[in-house]
């Protein structure tokens, strides 16, 4: 998987928002077992506590669970896995709809201009 | 126990003062950056973790003792030097690692070895500058110390082998085991520390985890260094 | 830990001294054949050659000694002194192992060179019976003293070895002492160390110098030595010897293990 990391956002969190959209994305089956965390702490090229941490995270809101000896697994809950999905849907859009209303656009525009260019690509 | 501890640790060389008072203690499973301008004592402190040089006030202490033989046995060390005899080959090298470090670990790196291509029957004259380095960090990295100690090992290598130094420092982790790494290349080495150490004129200005840094301050570490450290 | 040092001590010095010693052979054994091809012959140009070959031996007996001496030096210089001291001291070993592995082996390669030039005049003046004839006359010569001083050779022997040691140890020692004095200086350190060589050397002449006067002039010593036996009188002085050379080894062990341990800030 591609690891890219900004500069501003702590590790941990970044891993978190990555490991994430690759489960919905499809990247890590539901059920499928992950990589160690020291594997993909080499793969990210960053600290394995760090990344220990952001799998925590995971762990934590129900995405990722562990067994004690086999390692960590997706989630086979797929209701889970969509409800995550729609999570980072909305926050793209919540980002979207900042730019726009920075740009001038009221929420009418911007709804207009988005059948528009769904048009556009279906005719294309 | 932290697995390195330094209480009041003073260093002056005639009267030039290079460590002054220095408090810190990390503890074993950490990746720690100790980071600071040059000529701010961090090669002091850690010739001084190494026992090559005597504190002049204070104590600094690995696995709560003085550095002595005891220590040594502990630590693994990657001076910015290369200490490597011209006349020995790979061979040789791995030998005498073996004879004096009995968690040296021979396997682990003669597979470390291969993957770059260096040729065990070569000797270290033949060697470029690079590959001595290389070498030097496949000995001290293939130990299973408890302390690493690496002063300045990504300074003057190309990109490629800088990624695989901190590829190895990562893949090398162990719970047991704390790496201090000192750099003044921040950027570099960011995301692979848990924590950072400033200090600056013989002084730890700011001890703290790299993702509280970012937290709190909304910038990298490097740019905070860049803000402290500012000419 | 010791053996281990000793062992890589040895490692890195045999690969120039054990070379050294068979080109010197070599050299002795072509000077035989020259030596007595210009016996038989009256041309000039194997003369010449001849003549060439007895004075590359002479070169060659020079050249392993100044290398056995020289080894030692850069041994302890470069090994310790330099980069390769950053992993020579932090090895697990202690100071104490370092200074003595060195030590070791440099007196061994100064007996074996003492060895190898003895070897290499033997050599040189092989003729069937001249070895036989030099073996009988030591062993004639032996025998005599034993018989007519009544000399113990098993104790005389070992004073003499034990001293031939201790003069390499201490030999090793002022050098090592000056070379780790100099060093923990920040500037000038070759300077400084030849320096502390030099000042070394010149005190300890003035004050042997001095405690030989002093004996003399207290008519003590030498009195009481009179009234012993030639051979008894060869034992006191080797004995005192041993035990002056003792003081001064110590002496100069102590400089250097300290220096090193507290003092060497590698560069």
């Amino acid at each position: 998987m591609n690891w890219s990391l900004r500069g501003d956002a702590p590790i941990y969190a970044q891993l978190v928002e990555q490991i994430k959209q690759e489960i919905v994305s499809g990247g890590f089956p539901p059920g499928q077992r992950l990589p160690s965390v020291r594997d993909l702490a080499t793969e990210a090229g960053v600290n394995p506590n760090t990344m220990q941490r952001a799998l925590a995270e995971l762990e934590r809101e129900g995405l990722v669970y562990s067994q004690r000896t086999a390692g960590r697994f997706v989630t086979e809950d797929k209701i889970m896995i969509e409800q995550a999905k729609l999570g980072l849907a909305r926050e793209q859009i919540q980002q979207f709809l900042q730019s726009m209303s920075r740009l001038g656009y009221e929420k009418a525009d911007i709804v207009a201009l988005l059948q528009k260019e769904g048009e556009l690509t279906c005719q294309s | 126990m932290p697995i390195l501890e330094c209480n009041g640790l003073t260093k002056s060389y005639g009267h030039a003062l290079a460590l002054s008072g220095v408090n810190l203690a990390i503890e074993p499973g950490r990746i720690v950056g100790l980071l600071g301008p040059n000529g701010s004592g961090k090669t002091t402190l850690i010739k001084l973790a190494n026992g090559l040089l005597t504190p002049t006030a204070g104590e600094i202490l690995i696995d709560g003792m003085a550095p002595c033989k005891e220590t040594k046995k502990i630590v693994s060390y990657l001076p910015e030097r290369t200490y490597l005899s011209t006349w020995m080959n790979v061979t040789q090298l791995l030998d005498f690692f073996c004879d004096f470090y009995p968690d040296f670990r021979r396997d682990v790196a003669q597979e470390m070895l291969q993957r770059l291509g260096i040729n065990e029957r070569q000797r270290i004259k033949q060697m470029s500058k690079g590959t001595r380095e290389k070498v030097q960090l496949i000995l001290v990295m293939s130990r299973s110390a408890r302390l690493y100690l690496l002063d300045e090992p990504i300074g003057g290598v190309d990109p490629a082998t800088r990624d695989y130094i901190l590829s190895t420092i990562i893949s090398n982790y162990s719970p047991d085991a704390a790496v201090i790494i000192s750099t003044h290349l921040i950027a570099d080495v960011e995301q692979v520390l848990d924590e950072v150490i400033f200090i600056n004129q013989g002084q730890v200005i700011l001890q703290s985890s790299v993702d509280d840094i970012r937290e709190k301050n909304g910038k990298t570490v490097d740019a905070l260094f860049r803000e402290v450290f500012r000419c | 830990m010791l053996g281990k040092l000793l062992k890589h001590e040895f490692r890195a010095t045999a690969r120039v001294m054990l070379p050294l010693y068979l080109v010197l052979l070599a050299i002795s054994l072509c000077g035989n054949f020259a030596t007595r091809i210009m016996e038989h012959s009256s041309s000039q140009l194997l003369n010449l050659v001849g003549g060439l070959t007895i004075f590359a031996f002479f070169v060659g007996l020079m050249a392993v000694s100044l290398m056995s001496f020289f080894l030692m030096i850069s041994r302890f210089h470069k090994n310790l002194l330099t980069d390769e001291g950053y992993l020579m001291f932090t090895l697990p070993v202690s100071v104490h192992g370092l200074i003595f592995s060195k030590i070791i082996v440099s007196t061994i390669w100064f007996i074996a060179t003492g060895v190898v030039d003895l070897l290499a005049f033997l050599f040189l003046f092989f003729r069937v019976g001249y070895v036989q004839n030099f073996f009988h006359g030591l062993a004639r010569l032996l025998e005599d003293m034993t018989s007519y001083y009544a000399v113990n050779f098993t104790a005389l022997g070992a004073e003499l070895l034990v001293l031939g040691i201790l003069s390499c140890a201490s030999l090793c020692l002022v050098v090592y002492a000056s070379a780790a004095l100099g060093h923990s200086f920040a500037n000038h350190k070759i300077l400084l160390s030849f320096a502390f060589f030099f000042g070394f050397s010149w005190i300890s002449q003035f004050i042997s110098l001095g405690g030989i006067l002093v004996l003399d002039g207290m008519n003590f010593n030498f009195y009481m030595l009179e009234n012993l036996t030639p051979v008894a009188q060869a034992h006191v002085m080797l004995l005192a010897f041993i035990a002056a050379e003792l003081i001064y080894c110590a002496i100069f062990y102590v400089i250097t293990a300290v220096t090193l341990q507290k003092r060497i800030n590698l560069e």
